[in-house]
């Protein structure tokens, strides 16, 4: 907005060399990426069963419409997945984030739960597949909510550590000086101070969740993007698997973007201290 | 100036444990503020200032001593203490407005009559139109004055400044200065200020206390007895500046001198 201000106050010729600048832009960052996204996928695709670009939009229209062999659209796949990772990223974050400010903040914690914490941590979720089928039995869901919850819990949890043992002294010392209580030290000092991080976690941790998708929905349930895949190479549908890659693909783009902008808007503050 | 005692402080030790043992900070400190007063502390960096400044706010326990406020004494915790922290302590995601009613929220305050008090603050330091910048938009002079608004707008019993005025231009200093006297006197606020300058301290106090190198004790005492509104440069000042100058001199070869031995 800013920049056609300042562009209508140019020369005709700066303009059009501004214009320029924006056609690049658009070509390097939009168009590019976009074609090499479709090549990428012409080749897997030719690659792994002979089939073009054209088959992967025809069963992907196909899969909108009418839905796979079962009649399941890539509507309601897509939905069972959010829902499940929704669940699994919520779960995350209620006990993510308490027990992180209870490690950052309180060393005995930090001393008992922190070795804890590095031994369980490089475990990868996929290798809890088999606990969790033992663990939740007949209730299919619960254990893919399990491996999504996982994937997320760790990021969250050592990124809200990190936030808030990263909490300036002089603020907890300003803050008792009024006479704060612990209560008003979490809330008024300690998470405000680690918002950003804390943020930065949700992100990642989303991220980690959404790719343990395909994982967890390999376990069955009859619906899921991740389900989606597995099934339809199975009954031979590759231009099906493919589609619901994509799918997986965008948006993990998507919600990534959205929670960058977010945390933007939380780090305004620090960011621009550090300058 | 002949106020009745608002803080008196007894016998203060304290020590630290560092890398070479224990390092005894304090040794033996005692001294009475009365209400009302501008009490400046004077002592080398390094020398227990902020040490003891934390131990009268209740920031910090101290081995041995006491701490009294209008004849009662006080613990760890105490909060009747408004304190300028030595270095920059604004929160840097509040507003300056924010920040100056962080103290009225933690008390339960509420909101209109928060949103009142900041206002007369604003106004007192004269940062009309800025009440809505967040800290890393005022300059380091702004960001001090709402430091200072912060710690006032509770009306504490105290107010202490830890070299408040340091690290800051000799322009903005020299305003800072006086805005300062303007605000303690329009509030009446008894004030402990601690300072490594000499100038500063004759500048602005009723008093000033001497402290010497670790273990640090109270080496002197001068009641300024200079008429206000004062000048910087005026003999006065330049005496009682010359006379401290002197006793700091004089307690710096003894402790090189104890150094050597
Ligand atoms: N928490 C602490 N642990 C160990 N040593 C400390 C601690 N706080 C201060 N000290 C030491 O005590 C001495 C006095 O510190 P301080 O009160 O900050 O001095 P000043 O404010 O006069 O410069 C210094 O030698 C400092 O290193
Ligand atoms: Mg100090």
């Amino acid at each position: 907005m800013l920049d056609s201000q300042v562009e209508s106050e140019r020369r005709p010729q700066e303009t059009s060399r501004a214009l320029n600048r924006q056609i690049r832009r658009l070509v390097i960052r939009g168009l590019l990426p976009f074609l090499i996204v479709l090549g990428i996928w012409q080749l897997v695709a030719y690659l792994a069963q002979g089939i073009g670009l054209v088959d992967v939009a025809t069963a992907f229209v196909r899969l909108v419409v009418q839905g796979d062999a079962d009649g399941r659209t890539l509507g309601q796949h897509t939905a069972m997945s959010v829902y499940r990772v929704t669940l699994g990223f919520l779960a995350a974050i209620v006990t993510g984030v308490p027990l992180g400010i209870a490690v950052g903040r309180y060393k005995v914690v930090d001393a008992i739960l922190g070795p804890v914490i590095d031994a369980m941590r490089p475990i990868p979720p996929i290798a809890w597949i088999p606990l969790s089928i033992l663990m939740f039995r007949t209730n299919i869901t619960g254990a893919q909510v399990f491996i999504i919850w996982i994937g997320a819990f760790f990021p969250i949890l050592i990124n809200t550590t990190a936030g808030v043992k990263r909490t300036d002294p002089v603020h907890l010392d300003v803050a008792r000086t009024f006479g704060a209580t612990e209560r008003q030290i979490l809330t008024k000092v300690v998470l405000p101070s680690a918002a950003p991080e804390i943020f930065a976690g949700f992100r990642i941790g989303f991220g980690i969740g959404w790719m343990c998708l395909v994982a967890a929905e390999m376990i069955g349930g009859g619906l899921g993007l991740g389900y989606l895949v597995i099934i339809a190479e199975q009954l031979g549908r590759t231009g099906e698997t493919i589609s619901a890659m994509l799918v997986i693909g965008v948006i993990g783009f998507i919600i990534s973007y959205v929670f960058l902008q977010i945390e933007r808007r939380l780090l305004r503050w620090r960011r621009e201290v550090s300058i | 100036m002949s106020g009745r005692p608002k803080l008196t402080v007894r016998g203060i030790v304290k020590s630290f444990e560092n890398d070479d043992g224990v390092l005894r900070v304090l040794d033996g400190i005692s001294f009475t503020v009365r209400e009302g007063e501008f009490l400046s502390i004077v002592g080398p960096s390094g020398c227990g200032k902020t040490t003891l400044l934390k131990i009268v706010a209740g920031l910090l326990e101290p081995d041995e001593g006491e701490v009294m406020i209008d004849g009662e004494v006080v613990g760890i915790g105490h909060s009747r203490v408004g304190y300028i922290f030595q270095q920059e302590s604004l929160f840097p995601w509040r507003t300056v407005r924010e920040n100056i009613e962080f103290g009225l929220e933690i008390r339960g305050v509420p909101p209109e009559e928060r949103r009142q008090l900041s206002d007369r603050m604003i106004d007192l330091i004269r940062m009309r139109g800025l009440e809505n910048h967040l800290p890393h938009e005022i300059s380091g002079g702004q960001a001090r004055k709402t430091e200072l608004a912060r710690s006032l707008v509770t009306s504490p019993d105290i107010l202490v400044a830890d070299e408040g005025l340091s690290n800051l231009d000799a322009q903005t200093r020299n305003y800072l200065q006086e805005e300062f006297l303007r605000i303690w006197q329009e509030t009446g606020s008894t004030v402990i200020f601690v300072t490594h300058n000499v100038d500063e301290a004759v500048f602005m106090s009723d008093r000033i206390l001497l402290l010497s190198n670790v273990p640090a004790r109270i080496i002197d005492e001068y009641v300024v007895k200079i008429p206000r509104p004062r000048k910087r440069a005026s003999p006065q000042c330049l005496e009682y500046r010359a006379r401290i100058l002197d006793t700091l001199r004089v307690e710096q070869e003894k402790a090189l001198a104890r150094q050597g031995a």
